[in-house]
């Protein structure tokens, strides 16, 4: 439409257009133009004319400006109707008025006719940034953003949303990797449309055909699916009636993301396909996120050993690349030293996860600490704590045996195991003389030795070990038995000794004493000795002797290589004395039976009897373990009456009884009788009794 | 009187006879087998020194004496001479007719001397190839030394477990003691020993005699009780026949290295419990 207003001369401040519109209940000027200031305001307030399209003002029209040409004098003007159901009448009035205010006015009746408007926008004009702080989100409403004078913004109204966040890494232009954020109701098609206009094409495509390299396909699904910053559309109910009125922006940002300058497109399309654009600036302002360290295993490393240890692995800070460690020794401090990557220094300032922190226990030392592990960024801090297990490192531990040439007995094999397998180096001793060891197998040595002396040698083996040297003795000990002499021998502790006469060995010969801690690992009779062979048997019995104060124990020996046998024991002198027929193991154990010193016969009892009596008697050790004791009655003629007892051996004190009868089985008269000990040895004891009838 | 002076001069009589035949014997010059005989009964008395001064007299009446070498060999091994022993043993064995001269005792005395020298690979070869391997294991003639018969084929059987040992060869020696169990058992198997091997072993099956189902007596045990004897429920520690170590690991070379030890106390050749009834005939 055009109105020619050319005679400017005489409208001179004078002429006064108006645009009214007609029809409605009152006229409503909305457009005003004095000549004079040929300056053209859209009437406001006053004349109820509001831009807002969202007032429901039936009688919006946009606030497009007429235009008149000076030099034609023709007004141009593009008038928008909120209704395109609806025909809109408009009056152009044109009033005169000249310098004496006279005026004239001529009124031009005009019908818009209706059509689609598009959508239109004024978000980046309005608002261009939007800002929220790391960690949390924020919401614009786009109703206050965007207007379609002819339409609603609501997906009932056919309007479609889509929202298109561009990512900081652009490939190129074809491929701007922006990623779609469809609205409420947004059609596939309008989505595939945008995709292709802000991706290039339609990632809901297969679009592996499209010759896109694997790389280019990775990297953009890396865009499309890792979405840092996400706007979601969506209508809500404001006033409450249940119906959705307005059309609203959620900016989420990834937790803990934060940056500046993404471009968010929000793009509007009403139902017959005119679009709107409108772009504005995302800024996630960084807020500090503290570090954090995981819950610490507990760690276990060894005596004299040192441990290197990450603690990056552990850490997270999602806005920090650079953080401080501070570890240190809750306890036993003064035993671990802590070297951040090695060196001396208090803390550590780490920006990678490779770096570590050197432990280092004390030499020799072995138990826990708990080391608390500090790790801070310039403003926070967090700490966790783990048990640091120093294991102590076994020292070598040898198992000692001694083996004796069965014929050739000066000569001996002696092993040494060390059965935790520590040692590095091992050297032998005996007597203070070095032997040459055979390393046989690993932590197996051998070395032979050859002794003929009685005497004690002690077994000193020496070893190097990664940790902890080792020294360790063991002992054996020779008894020189000889056949021809008294001899003797005792262990090393000089606990356990023997002495064996003249002829109790047919030749000389070494005997071997050893005690049970050269059986470690078999010999669990503790405090146990072994003379020579087991069930070696001497000529005559051998005098053992055994070091102990208590007077209730006796020495066993023995017996079939697996019953312990009492010995008949005396103790005396804070020895325990006992004779044995055979070589062997022996121990001392619980004393059962009385020993008597000395071979004797006591005081028959009753004494006068009729016709019976007792008479007790030893047989003591001290006289010898072979005495065949014999006891017999005579009568005062030195007739023989009869024997009680013939040839015993058995050590102990025994009681018998004579009933008065003689080797016949007749009564003896009353009379004196003497009754009779002897020994082979030579022993020979009465005593006097008398038969009284 | 005069009965008594005819009693001094048939006295006198008598010994100038005496002097006279005596006068007149032929002196008697030992000989080799002398010297040996009395070399023997030093011996046997335990005099290894003297033994040994008569084995040499012998050798020196004659070089190729081969009993004066045995006896020389076993009087200087008994003194400590190892050395000195081997070189008789070997001396003689170069010289031996290997089929036909008994040479178990040279191979029985090289394997003790090489085995006092710690020649282990040749205390092996003695015990293991030329004793062992030479014996008819079939006719059962079990060696014993005839001058001391407490030595037996079960000490040159821990020779050859002892050398085993030293060499590193572990499952071998294992099998050696496994088999001088063998040697240690068939002597106490007959029934007619039974009451004599009572308390050698458990008759766990009650067969009477000893079988792998049996458990030995020949170690210890851990005596829980503690009542110092074996009870019903006390493990031992050597009685399984045949013996199993992981000879492999050290604890398994340590217990092999007890059990030789405990063995070589347990079955010794003085008077011990082997009670091996060699073959002594050729002793007489």
């Amino acid at each position: 439409m055009s109105y020619n207003a050319s005679r400017q001369d005489s409208f001179y401040n004078g002429c006064i257009i108006r645009i009214v519109t007609a029809g409605g209940p009152q006229v409503r000027t909305i457009l005003s133009y004095e000549g004079a200031t040929r300056t053209a305001t859209v009437s406001d307030g006053a004349d109820d004319l509001s831009p807002s399209p969202t007032d429901g003002n039936p009688y919006f029209i946009s606030p497009s400006m007429p235009t008149i040409d000076p030099a034609t004098g023709l007004m141009s003007w593009t008038p928008r109707q909120p209704s395109l159901e609806n025909e809109q009448g408009f009056d152009i009035v044109v009033t005169v008025t000249d310098e004496y205010n006279l005026a004239d006015t001529v009124s031009v009746p005009m019908v818009i006719r209706a059509v689609n408007d598009p959508p239109e926008s004024f978000l980046g004009d309005s608002l261009s940034v939007v800002t929220w702080e790391e960690d949390t989100s924020t919401t614009i409403n786009l109703g206050k953003y965007f207007f379609d004078v002819d339409n609603g913004l609501l997906e009932a109204d056919g309007f479609e949303f889509a929202a298109i966040v561009l990512g900081t890494e652009e490939l190129d232009e074809d491929f701007p990797l922006g990623v779609v954020f469809p609205g409420p109701g947004t059609s596939n098609e309008f989505l595939a449309k945008v995709n292709r206009r802000y991706m290039g094409f339609d990632p809901n495509m297969n679009f592996t055909s499209q010759n896109l390299t694997s790389a280019r396909i990775q990297q953009i699904n890396s865009v499309r699916d890792n979405h840092l910053l996400q706007v979601e559309i969506s209508e809500i109910d404001t006033d409450g009636d249940g119906v959705n009125d307005s059309t609203m922006a959620y900016f989420i940002s990834d937790t803990n993301y934060y940056g500046a300058n993404h471009s968010v497109i929000f793009t509007g399309r009403d139902y017959a396909g005119l679009e709107v654009s409108d772009t504005i600036s995302a800024v996630i302002v960084p807020e500090n996120d503290p570090p954090k360290i995981a819950a610490l295993p507990d760690t276990v490393m060894y005596e004299n050993d040192s441990l290197w240890l990450k603690f990056g692995p552990f850490t997270s800070d999602v806005d920090d690349s650079t953080l401080k460690f501070t570890i240190t020794a809750v306890t036993n401090d003064d035993k671990m030293t802590i070297l951040p990557m090695g060196i001396e220094q208090e803390y550590l300032m780490s920006s990678s996860i490779e770096d570590s922190i050197l432990f280092v226990p004390s030499p020799l030392w072995s138990k826990q600490a708990v080391i608390l592990v500090t790790v801070e960024d310039e403003q926070v801090s967090d700490t966790s704590s783990f048990v640091l297990d120093i294991e102590r490192v076994l020292r070598p531990h040898f198992s000692v045996t001694v083996t004796q040439n069965n014929a050739f007995n000066k000569f001996f094999q002696i092993v040494v195991i060390d059965t935790v397998e520590k040692a590095t180096y091992v050297s032998l001793d005996v007597a203070n003389r070095e032997f040459d060891l055979d390393t046989i197998a690993d932590f197996t040595y051998t070395a032979y030795v050859d002794m003929e002396s009685s005497g004690n040698y002690p077994i000193d083996i020496s070893s190097n070990a990664v940790v902890g040297d080792t020294t360790i003795r063991e002992y054996f000990s020779l008894a020189a038995g000889r056949a021809a002499s008294r001899w003797s021998g005792q262990s090393f502790d000089g606990r356990f000794s023997v002495v064996g006469s003249p002829g109790a060995v047919n030749f000389d010969q070494s005997l071997l004493i050893i005690d049970s801690t050269l059986f470690d690992n078999s010999f669990h009779d503790r405090g146990s000795y072994v003379l020579g062979n087991e069930d070696f048997k001497f000529n005559k019995p051998i005098e053992v002797r055994m070091v102990n104060e208590r007077d209730d124990l006796a020495i066993y020996r023995k017996k079939n290589g697996s019953i312990w046998e009492e010995l008949p024991s005396l103790s005396k002198d804070g020895e325990i004395f006992t004779l044995s027929e055979r070589a062997g193991y022996f121990k001392l154990g619980r004393k059962t039976i009385i020993v008597p010193e000395e071979t004797n016969i006591h005081q028959n009892y009753p004494n006068p009897f009729n016709p019976t009596t007792t008479i007790m008697y030893d047989i003591g050790l001290l006289d010898g373990l072979k005495q065949k004791v014999s006891i017999s009655v005579y009568n005062l003629l030195g007739q023989h009456v009869t024997t009680l007892i013939e040839n015993k051996d058995q050590i102990g004190q025994f009681k018998i009884q004579w009933d008065g009868t003689n080797k016949f089985g007749q009564q003896m008269s009353s009379g004196v009788y003497f009754i009779q000990l002897s020994t082979e040895t030579g022993i020979v004891r009465n005593k006097k009794m008398m038969l009284l009838k | 009187m005069i009965k008594n002076n005819k009693y001094i001069a048939r006295y006198i009589c008598y010994l100038a006879v005496l002097i006279f035949v005596i006068g007149c014997r032929q002196q008697y010059e030992p000989t080799d087998s002398d010297f040996s005989q009395f070399g023997w009964r030093y011996y046997e008395d335990g005099d290894y020194l003297g033994a040994r001064d008569w084995f040499q007299e012998a050798l020196k009446e004659d070089s190729s004496f081969a009993d004066a070498y045995n006896g020389a060999g076993w009087s200087l091994g008994h003194l400590g001479r190892a050395d000195s022993a081997k070189i008789y043993f070997s001396a003689w064995i170069d010289q031996a007719d290997q089929e036909n001269d008994y040479l178990f005792d040279y191979y029985a005395g090289l394997a003790f001397a090489n085995n006092a020298l710690g020649k282990d690979e040749e205390a092996l070869i003695n015990a293991q190839s030329n004793f062992f391997g030479k014996q008819d294991a079939v006719s059962g003639d079990i060696w014993c030394f005839c001058h001391r018969k407490d030595i037996n084929q079960i000490d040159v059987r821990l020779i050859q477990a002892v050398s085993e040992f030293r060499l590193g060869m572990f499952s071998e020696c294992l099998e050696t003691v496994n088999a001088l169990y063998t040697d240690l058992t068939r002597q106490l198997s007959p029934a007619g020993d039974a009451t004599q091997i009572t308390g050698d072993y458990l008759d766990l099956d009650n067969s009477g005699t000893f079988t792998l189902n049996d458990k030995l007596y020949n170690g210890e045990w851990i005596d829980s009780s503690p009542d110092g004897q074996l009870s019903p429920g006390e493990e031992r520690l050597f009685d399984a026949y045949p013996l199993f170590y992981d000879v492999n690991t050290v604890m398994g070379r340590s217990y092999l290295a007890n059990h030789l030890a405990i063995i070589a106390v347990h079955a010794s050749s003085q008077n011990g419990k082997n009670k091996l009834s060699c073959n002594t005939d050729r002793c007489d």
